[in-house]
């Protein structure tokens, strides 16, 4: 595929995925905000639909003149960062304008009181195949340690081929390994966290299965890097299998969510900020259901997010030192 | 002001963040109306307490005072590391005179109140007459 073909091909998922965005929530959310179940079938909803995809369409034809009049592939990286800005705008526009109609936050909350049953008991075994995965690739490369050769690859351009060496050692064979196994790690005690801290939905099991799935995606991408010098894995076996599991759960995800006819959590639309940013400190809750996309935010308000989410980062960081840069 | 929500199944309890009684007090009266109807049976695992303030939206002490409240009632059993759940509890000792005499005024005060607020003699005897039935069973 030449560069033209895939730069093409990931412009127009950018803009794909951004025309269908205020359709990834559950159906009593329009832009960011919580209206009545089937607001987006309202007339108000329809509209601001329709403005929002001509808005979008039009950004994005105009963001890909050069693309198109020039044959400037330089300028994608420009035309992405373009697209995404003005998309954020036309966004926050339509939320803000939807967000002075929107009712207020009722002060009466309702909860069960059985001890609800979650189907999420062997939700850890899902985390065997990267342990295994990851495990069996260090095995191998100890293995055959003395036929790996005395500069490996640790960096691959888009067309697979490496463009950066480094000097046979443990950190640059196994670096890969130790950077997958953080990022599973990472993967999964977000998955926890989601657990211990937000509330259950019916969607909630599957998005942290969704996680997990992910978890096993990024080990095997980095298992696959770490084999890159004994074993020439093929360009689309690389990235295209990682990138099947993670779509093949979001699409489950999704199955779920046309499906569901259950309203959002009620947070209150005046705690949200642009229908992206929740800060709540009324709210216990460290995670909520994202307005918009799939998946969970964080409460800004609560503290032991920040602490989570900056501890895991702080971690991340510290093992990108020490793995540093093995150049050779 | 309490309410609690006679459903078929799960028995759910409902707050109002604006009334002037305080949340704890409207989760400790709400479950014990469940309590005392038999909607929550001994042996009955309840949510967490931070199960039941992550579902209310409320700070976790706020469920914990009403849980342990309850717990000190002999409803409910609240040892550490493991869930909440139902106690059978044992007939409560005998009210005193005076205690008997500061429900019935409650109770004249509440009523008092019903009437004022336009509530019909006939229903609200119906719903006395409701209550008490409900109470014997």
């Amino acid at each position: 595929m030449t560069d033209a073909a895939m730069m093409t091909v990931v412009y127009l998922t950018m803009v794909g995925f951004i025309l269908l965005l205020p359709y990834l929530s559950r159906g009593d959310v329009l832009f960011g905000v919580r209206f009545a179940p089937g607001v987006r079938h309202s007339e108000i909803g329809l509209r601001h639909l329709r403005i929002y995809r001509l808005q979008v369409l039009a950004l994005a034809a105009l963001a890909a003149v050069p693309l198109l009049a020039w044959h400037d592939y330089r300028a994608v990286p420009r035309s992405f960062f373009a697209v995404a800005v003005l998309f954020f705008v036309v966004f926050y526009s339509h939320w803000r304008s939807l967000r002075r109609l929107a009712p207020d936050a009722l002060p009466v909350r309702e909860a069960a009181l059985s001890e609800p049953q979650e189907n999420m008991s062997p939700w850890f075994w899902l985390l065997l195949p990267a342990a295994l995965i990851l495990a069996a690739a260090a095995v191998y490369l100890r293995l055959h340690w003395e036929s790996i050769p005395p500069i490996v690859p640790v960096h691959w351009n888009v067309h697979n081929q490496p463009d950066d060496w480094a000097l046979k050692s443990i950190r640059s064979v196994y670096g890969p390994l130790l950077v997958g196994l953080v990022m599973t790690l990472w993967t999964a005690l977000m998955g926890m966290a989601i657990l211990y801290g937000s509330r259950r939905t019916d969607l909630r099991p599957r998005l942290v299965v969704m996680l997990l799935v992910c978890a096993n995606a990024i080990a095997l991408l980095f298992s696959c890097i770490a084999l890159m010098p004994l074993l020439r894995v093929t360009a689309w076996l690389m990235p295209g299998l990682p990138l099947l599991l993670i779509v093949g759960s979001l699409a489950w995800v999704l199955w779920a969510l046309r499906r569901t006819r259950t309203p959002s959590e009620p947070t209150p639309n005046e705690c949200w900020y642009g229908g992206m940013i929740y800060y709540n400190p009324q709210d216990p809750a460290i995670f909520v259901e994202k307005r918009v996309g799939i998946g969970y935010t964080m409460n800004f308000a609560n503290p032991l997010g920040w602490l989570l989410v900056g501890g895991i980062i702080l971690v991340v960081v510290v093992i990108g030192r020490v793995i540093g840069h093995p150049g050779a | 002001m309490v309410y609690t929500i006679h459903m078929a199944q799960p028995p759910r309890i409902r707050i109002d963040l604006d009334s002037p009684v305080p949340v704890y007090r409207q989760i400790m009266d709400a479950m014990r109306i469940l309590l005392v109807e038999g909607a929550l049976r001994p042996g009955n695992a309840i949510p967490s307490v931070r199960q039941l303030a992550l579902a209310l939206g409320v700070h976790f002490n706020t469920v914990g005072e009403a849980y342990r409240q309850l717990a000190e009632e002999g409803w409910l059993d609240l040892r550490h590391g493991r869930r909440a759940v139902v106690l059978a509890r044992g007939r409560p000792p005998a009210l005193s005179a005076e205690k008997t005499q500061e429900f019935r005024n409650r109770l004249r005060t509440l009523v008092a109140e019903a009437k004022a607020q336009g509530m019909n003699p006939p229903s609200l005897a119906a719903e006395l007459r409701a209550l008490a039935e409900g109470l014997s069973r």
